[in-house]
């Protein structure tokens, strides 16, 4: 479903050249649930992005669904929904339905679609009481809630979420969590960047670590536990960034 | 595409008190304020009765002469000049006791006016005292004539008369000073109108998106960055069209019902329709060259707040042309006036609130200004389609 192949993604900045992410190599399958680790600067968004067609790689391409990022970005665009951490990304002055609406015309599908969409978002996420009230007075969860609906609108098959849990409280978090498991069992593949290795050990198939911009490890949790002869995510990460230092 | 982009722009605008602020109410207050601003500068002293200080008696023929004029009071007072600083009084005429002594015997001596200069109804009435005085000097002056049997075109040769070629041999030329003023005042009013009605949504549109990270969600969509730019300018030239029509609208309502000079500059006869016809396809064109400029300084910042600092110097670039087209005569504005842009505005609504409707002149404006908007719009379009410019650093 996503193959990077030999991908590097250098900027500039300040007249320094920053390596981002050097040289990665691997693949994702259909329905397959990814993890990203990572520190901060780490290289996790930029592998996102990259992804998400929001960055061209300076080297080497990304492949998506089978069309490549640069040259089909709109082909990606269709197959995918992104959401950033962080910001929700909302309209303030629109209401929840208005935001659906809006992304769901600009995803090109039809009223009678974008309005089955939204009815079964809003039931699902239990939007439905706020869904004709204006975004701006609503909490942080509530906001982060119309914002994954936003992102399911056109029902993609691939999702990527750089971490979506990052400010979120305990009952939104568990929302979420729950809401991967529904994608999960409807055999969507999901790239999802996080800190929290509770999350991934709990939601994830697969893990990937990066540390300064390269692929430490990818594979499956029970490979990863087997290899490093223990199940504490939290350790093997710690230790395998020393070693990466090292 | 682009007509989802800008229902959904003008919606979200639209429900922003400050666009709102700033697109209606504040073109309909400044348009009142300064028609009546304007209107009072040109009015009649009409029933305005201005004090004249003295502390002498005037010689009788001059105090008749004062007397006659209905706005002009004389009072006696101990200390004049005290009185014109305390405002008691708007002018003093310091006159030697013995003037009229003097007069009969032909000596010559001074007549002072005090007044204020940086108070207008002080300066009224020092003018109006002047041009008295010069008038019973004349008066003086013929009766002396007339004693030693003089003729006063012995001293008078000629008279100086000036005929405003527009109002024709009988005009008073008042019609004149007040087709100048709107001429100056309405392509101000459009000008700012415009800049300032399209300069909340420009912000909000993709400095704003930058700032909330919605334009990341934006451009993750599968609809073309050609087609989002049409939507939000057409969105932002749709609030600078809406405000310039408001305060040109109020500006011409509120002339025709509440002031009695300025009206009567707009008559335009035959000609009316063109005029406004015009005075809109002026509106739109520019409309969409201002909307394109704000997006560049939107598209260029990478926060509203920087975007905020660029905007204030395209008020400053509408105004200047006002300055140099000031100067110039409606039939004398050379061809260059209407090629450049901004300046070009000016130009052409002075022109046309002479009442002159020249192709040549509408041609050069529009054309010139359409050909800004296509180049801005190469411009805007590349940098929109780049990353750097448009995603959040």
């Amino acid at each position: 479903m996503i193959t990077l192949s030999d991908c590097s993604c250098w900027f500039t900045d300040k007249k320094k050249v920053v390596k981002a992410m050097k040289h990665m190599t691997f693949s994702v399958k259909e329905g397959e649930v990814v993890g990203i680790l990572g520190e901060n600067g780490a290289g996790k968004t930029t592998l996102l992005r990259a992804v998400a067609t929001l960055l061209e790689p300076t080297h080497g391409s990304v492949t998506v669904a089978g069309f490549d990022t640069v040259k089909e970005a709109t082909e990606v665009k269709k197959r995918i929904g992104v959401l950033f951490g962080g910001e929700t990304g909302l309209y303030d002055r629109l209401t929840a339905r208005e935001n659906l609406e809006y992304f769901g015309k600009l995803y090109g599908l039809d009223q009678h679609e974008i309005k089955a969409r939204i009815e079964d978002l809003a039931k699902r996420f239990g939007m439905r009481q706020y869904m004709d009230r204006k975004v701006k007075g609503f909490s942080r969860g509530m906001k982060q809630k119309v914002a994954i609906a936003r992102t399911l609108i056109h029902d993609p098959d691939i999702i990527l979420f750089d971490e979506p849990t990052t400010g979120l409280d305990i009952t939104s978090s568990n929302i979420f969590r729950e809401f991967i498991h529904q994608l999960k069992q409807q055999n969507k593949t999901i790239l999802f960047s996080s800190h929290i290795m509770e999350e991934v050990s709990l939601l994830c198939d697969s893990v990937m670590m990066i540390h300064q911009g390269e692929l430490v490890y990818k594979g499956t949790l029970p490979e990863l536990y087997a290899q490093e002869q223990s199940e504490d995510l939290n350790y093997i990460f710690m230790s395998k960034l020393a070693r990466g230092n090292a | 595409m682009w007509k989802t982009v800008f229902l959904k722009e003008m919606t979200d605008s639209l429900r922003d008190r400050k666009t709102l602020l700033l697109t209606v109410l504040i073109p309909l207050l400044t348009m009142l304020g300064l028609v009546f601003f304007y209107e009072s500068m040109i009015a009649d002293p009409g029933d305005k009765t201005y004090t004249v200080a003295i502390n002498e008696k005037l010689p009788s023929d001059m105090n008749d002469m004062i007397k006659e004029v209905k706005n002009l009071k004389l009072e006696t007072f101990d200390d004049p000049q005290q009185a014109v600083k305390d405002g008691e009084a708007n002018a003093y005429l310091e006159i030697p006791k013995d003037a009229g002594d003097m007069l009969q015997h032909q000596t010559s001596f001074a007549i002072k006016v005090h007044g204020y200069p940086t108070d207008d109804d002080s300066v009224i009435a020092v003018q109006m005292l002047q041009s008295l005085l010069e008038q019973y000097q004349n008066q003086v002056v013929e009766k002396r004539l007339a004693q030693d049997q003089i003729k006063s075109s012995v001293i008078h040769p000629f008279e100086v008369q000036s005929v405003d070629v527009q109002e024709g041999e009988d005009g008073d030329g008042e019609n004149g000073v007040t087709t100048m003023l709107l001429s100056i005042l309405l392509p101000m009013i459009l000008v700012t109108s415009v800049i300032s009605g399209a300069l909340p949504a420009a912000l909000d549109i993709v400095a704003g998106e930058k700032d909330r990270k919605s334009i990341e969600a934006l451009f993750l969509t599968p609809a073309s960055r050609l087609q989002l730019l049409i939507g939000k300018w057409l969105a932002v030239s749709m609030f600078g069209i809406l405000s310039g029509i408001v305060a040109i609208g109020m500006l011409l309502l509120s002339t025709l019902l509440f002031t009695e000079k300025l009206k009567q500059a707009l008559n335009f006869g035959d000609q009316v329709w063109s005029i406004i016809g015009v005075m809109f396809a002026a509106l739109i064109i520019f409309s969409f060259m201002v909307s394109m400029i704000e997006l560049l300084l939107s598209v260029v910042s990478s926060s509203v707040k920087e975007a905020q600092s660029y905007m204030s110097m395209i008020i400053t670039l509408g105004v200047i042309p006002m300055f140099f087209t000031m100067r110039a005569g409606a039939t004398q504005l050379d061809t260059y006036y209407f090629a450049i842009p901004f300046l070009n505005i000016h130009a052409l609504c002075k022109q046309l609130m002479f009442g002159i409707v020249d192709p040549m002149s509408i041609a050069l404006t529009l054309g010139s200004s359409a050909l800004t908007v296509m180049i801005l719009f190469v411009i805007v379009r590349r940098l929109f389609m780049k990353e750097k410019w448009m995603l959040a650093k």
